[in-house]
């Protein structure tokens, strides 16, 4: 215990005389650029940022129309199908009973 | 250039008066940047992180406090922001292991500040280690008043809170270390 507790006083010294850190060559550099690009996306706030919620409401919007348009077109489909039968179904009543207009009366 | 004159041209947007500013504040952002955040590269994107917010944030500083006390606070809380992100990432990344997917990293002590004299090199790193679990108002104030330097009253204004509070949040950091130490040792026996 005696050794741990000796351990611990030097491990919460050893920072005691800590020198402080530099930053890297070129900081300075480094900050004025990113400070241009920075300024430069400020200056087009016309221009959307590329954010996940754009993707999703995107995918959203186009997924709508894409399933508005194949109802609509089955339902047109279906609804000339529908016409079609019947128009083939009053063809064949009046072939069998041949009320064609081309008979005269 | 006196800090009312580099105030009124960061205010117009003098880019001269920001390389100024760089060149004064680089070490002191840089250094309290990389002991919360400790890690080399990270640190210095947030250190840059920093003045460009400074910069754009200008025109709301009041002067009611020096530059370096601003720029503190900036450093401080883009430095624990990052942690936060950095944090809950790994927490995805944890439950990503528990599926199964990819390996789990290993905890150990792998900063070494620049700074530290060699032959305490081992030792501070598990330091720094232990600091990471420190609650984030402990862990600022010791990283104020022990790395970066400062006495308890500029640790109070950076921090905006008592002296009081600032003795007190420091007699518990330190505890908390404490206790940290003894199971790591105890453990490493």
């Amino acid at each position: 215990m005696k050794n741990i507790e000796i351990q611990i006083a030097e491990t919460l010294n050893s920072i005691d005389d800590i020198q402080k850190a530099e930053a890297p060559y070129f900081f300075n550099t480094r900050v004025q650029a990113k400070l241009n690009q920075r300024l430069a996306s400020i200056e087009t706030p016309w221009l959307p940022k590329w954010k996940p919620i754009w993707a999703i409401t995107t995918l959203t919007i186009l997924l709508s129309i894409n399933i508005f348009s194949v109802t609509q077109k089955y339902k047109s489909k279906k609804t000339n199908s529908t016409n079609n039968t019947e128009t083939a179904n009053f063809e064949g009543f009046s072939n069998t009973y041949n009320l064609n207009s081309a008979l005269p009366y | 250039m006196n800090e009312i004159q580099l105030i009124q041209a960061l205010q117009q947007g003098d880019k001269n008066a920001f390389s100024f500013l760089v060149q004064t504040y680089q070490h002191m952002v840089f250094n309290t940047v990389l002991s919360i955040v400790q890690q080399q590269e990270e640190a210095e994107d947030v250190a840059q992180e920093v003045f460009v917010q400074a910069f754009i944030s200008i025109t709301k500083f009041r002067g009611d406090s020096k530059i370096s006390t601003w720029l503190y606070r900036i450093a401080v809380t883009k430095a624990l922001d990052h942690q936060r992100k950095k944090k809950s990432k790994k927490r995805f990344g944890l439950l990503k292991n528990v599926f199964g997917i990819g390996l789990q990293e290993e905890m150990v002590a792998d900063f070494y500040h620049p700074g530290v004299q060699l032959e305490n090199k081992e030792k501070s790193a598990i330091l720094f280690k232990a600091l990471q679990n420190l609650p984030s108002q402990q862990r600022v104030a010791f990283t104020l008043i022990k790395i970066e330097g400062l006495n308890y009253e500029d640790t109070s204004i950076i921090m905006q809170i008592s002296i009081k509070a600032i003795e007190s949040l420091m007699h518990r950091a330190k505890l908390n270390l404490r206790n940290q130490l003894i199971n790591y040792y105890q453990s490493n026996k």
